[in-house]
């Protein structure tokens, strides 16, 4: 990883740490933060980092400084800087620190320290200016230094004898923090937790102990399992997927969940609820096909070690979390299954919605089975789909549906945000996107298709669905919308290419299916495909109208 | 004392054969400046000890350290 780390304090040891792992752009002397950002030296520019640090410290950001509104101001600059190198850096990660500013001055006892106005100021400007900015993140400074507290995480010493602020451990700290950070930052996230029941989500055995003995209540060791279903339910808001895998009977476990006044997780937050007597391993394959995903978007809690090595075993794909070995540490552990594996910088609205579209989708299916022809079944469902040319405020979903999306993908190419920025910026690009509704519900944005222009010819580089509504011909439809479009423009042929990972088989005859002519195949089973405009279709099924917005 | 040298060649990054008490500081690449400020902090936080700042300039080798630890 390439990362550069500009500071306004001296953070050369910071940097040293980092080496042994990454590459690490050296600032030349400290407190250059701000010329790099104003005008960042072509040092700077030809190590062309991914990943951009500005951690600054709170009171050498201040020092010299004496009224509150001066160092608003200098605030603002601050900020102002930040914003105007993330523009310059737009594919980069921009990670600015929130700030901390240890107490100091000497004040009155009744007084409300000034700091705390100030510290407070940042995060409010800050924040606008992530919400402003897609490519810079928040590090969160501040929290580091609470949980290690001042007096471990800074150093007089350091500071007045080689203008370092930080302790030996808290730049270890500090250090550390980072990798987690950009790992958070540069790893899939996954998308359903498992959970098993007694002595998981509830002490006790249901099967034993009854309706009225399984522990879960608002103090002592109840609150344990309370304030992990607490930290659970918080996940599942931020667009994660519960289900339940657990040896119990199902009437049982309703009850519970429907009716026990304790539980803070009801039925309605669980996307599936498999309580029964087969192995967990078949349940959880099951689940998967229900589902649509893959193994490896799951995650499994369970207290008991033969069931998890039972999937370690016959899932490997599947990750299994290690129980704590004491259930006070459980709701930690939910805080740190939540970082490991289901980090989000920021929240989409399909994100927030998404227990919600995963229950509509299993009810469809159960329609499924009750009618005769998939088109009967398709044309039952009212589909609408609505395309149009991406809008910045679909930026971060699309990008995450390029990340995430792994069958339904043409290509298979991942772009972030900033990337997304750059291919549309380029002339004669074109990112488009299509919303699906249907009468049981809202699926959001679901389709990317990236195509660029070039006089009478258009090349499609990325084609991608989320495989929520895979199997409804809403490919069709909107490749011949988009078609339609071009053939206006006055394009003639279009080219495209099928690229095989390991999970995109459901997409390997997709575009001869689309009637594309296959050109080539080559060493690597890369198939290479043109469509003249003008030549009859004979195979896609257009089901239903597509609406341009 | 050899494991004080061992604590620092760890430190350093460097094998221990090539410390000794009368290694000077900058007479090894891996000893400079910032690396000075790091054995002062270390030695600190190991041996519970206080390095003052104002004597941190009349440290010349690593004897000037163990001094620190082996008085004590």
């Amino acid at each position: 990883m390439k990362i550069a780390i500009l500071s306004n304090v001296n953070l050369d040891l910071l940097i040293q740490a980092l080496s042994k792992h990454n590459e690490v752009y050296h600032q030349a002397g400290y407190g250059q933060w701000i010329q790099e950002a104003i005008n960042p030296s072509d040092h700077l520019r030809s190590f062309n980092p991914e990943a951009i640090f500005i951690l600054l410290d709170g009171s050498a950001l201040l020092d010299g400084i004496d009224s509150i509104n001066e160092a608003k101001q200098e605030m603002i600059n601050a900020i102002h800087y930040c914003e105007n190198l993330a523009s310059l850096f737009s594919s980069t990660m921009i990670f600015v620190s929130n700030i901390d500013i240890a107490p100091k001055e000497i004040i009155a006892g009744d007084r409300i320290r000034p700091e705390h106005n100030l510290m407070n100021f940042w995060e409010n400007e800050l924040e606008n200016c992530i919400h402003n900015n897609t490519n810079i993140h928040l590090f969160d400074l501040r929290l580091l230094i609470e949980e290690f507290g001042r007096h471990n995480f800074y150093s007089d010493k350091m500071w007045y004898m080689g203008s370092i602020p930080y302790s030996i451990k808290g730049i270890s700290g500090l250090a550390d923090a980072i990798m987690m950070k950009i790992q958070a930052h540069t790893s899939t996230r996954k998308k359903v937790l498992i959970l098993d029941l007694d002595n998981t989500l509830w002490g006790g055995v249901l099967g034993e102990d009854g309706f009225d003995g399984i522990e879960i209540s608002r103090s002592l060791i109840g609150a344990v399992y309370r304030d992990t279903q607490l930290r659970i339910k918080e996940l599942a808001r931020s667009g994660i997927l519960l289900a339940i895998v657990s040896k119990n009977d199902r009437d049982d476990v309703l009850h519970v969940l429907d009716e026990h006044p304790q539980m803070v997780l009801r039925s309605k937050d669980f996307v599936c609820i498999y309580a029964n007597w087969d192995s967990k391993v078949n349940n959880i394959v099951n689940l998967a096909n229900t589902l649509n995903l893959g193994l490896d978007s799951f995650v499994f809690l369970d207290d008991n070690p033969v069931e998890r090595e039972a999937v370690r075993r016959a899932l490997p794909e599947v990750t299994v979390v290690d129980f704590p070995k004491d259930v006070a540490n459980l709701p930690g552990t939910i805080q740190k299954i939540a970082e490991r594996y289901f980090f989000a910088a920021r929240l989409t609205k399909e994100d927030v919605l998404k227990t919600n579209q995963y229950q509509q989708e299993i009810k469809r299916q159960a329609a499924l089975e009750n009618v005769l022809s998939i088109e009967d079944y398709l044309v039952s469902l009212q589909i609408k789909v609505v395309l149009e040319e991406m809008k910045n405020e679909q930026l971060e979903r699309v990008a995450q549906l390029t990340q995430k999306t792994n069958q339904f993908n043409l290509v298979t190419r991942r772009y972030s945000a900033e990337q997304l920025i750059a291919y549309k910026e380029k002339k004669d690009n074109h990112i488009y996107v299509a919303t699906v509704s249907d009468r049981y519900g809202d699926s959001g944005l679901v389709f990317v298709l990236m195509i660029s222009e070039n006089g009478d010819k258009a090349k499609i580089d990325n084609l991608l669905m989320s495989c929520r509504v895979m199997g409804r011909y809403i490919e069709d439809a909107v490749i011949a919308a988009v078609e339609e479009k071009l053939m206006e423009k006055g394009i003639t042929q279009i080219a495209a290419q099928y690229i095989p990972t390991e999970k995109n088989k459901p997409v390997k005859d997709l575009m001869e299916r689309l009637d594309y002519q296959l050109v080539s195949t080559d060493e690597n089973n890369i198939k290479t495909y043109i469509r003249y405009l003008e030549k009859e279709c004979s195979q896609r099924k257009v089901l239903f109208e597509v609406k341009w917005r | 004392m050899d494991k004080f040298l061992k604590f620092l060649a760890e430190i350093m990054e460097v094998n221990v054969e090539n410390l000794s008490l009368q290694t000077e500081y900058q007479s090894i690449p891996q000893w400079d400046s910032l690396m000075h400020l790091r054995i002062v902090a270390e030695i600190e936080e190991k041996y519970g000890v206080e390095i003052p700042i104002d004597e941190v300039p009349d440290i010349k080798t690593l004897g000037d350290f163990y001094k620190y630890i082996s008085n004590e």
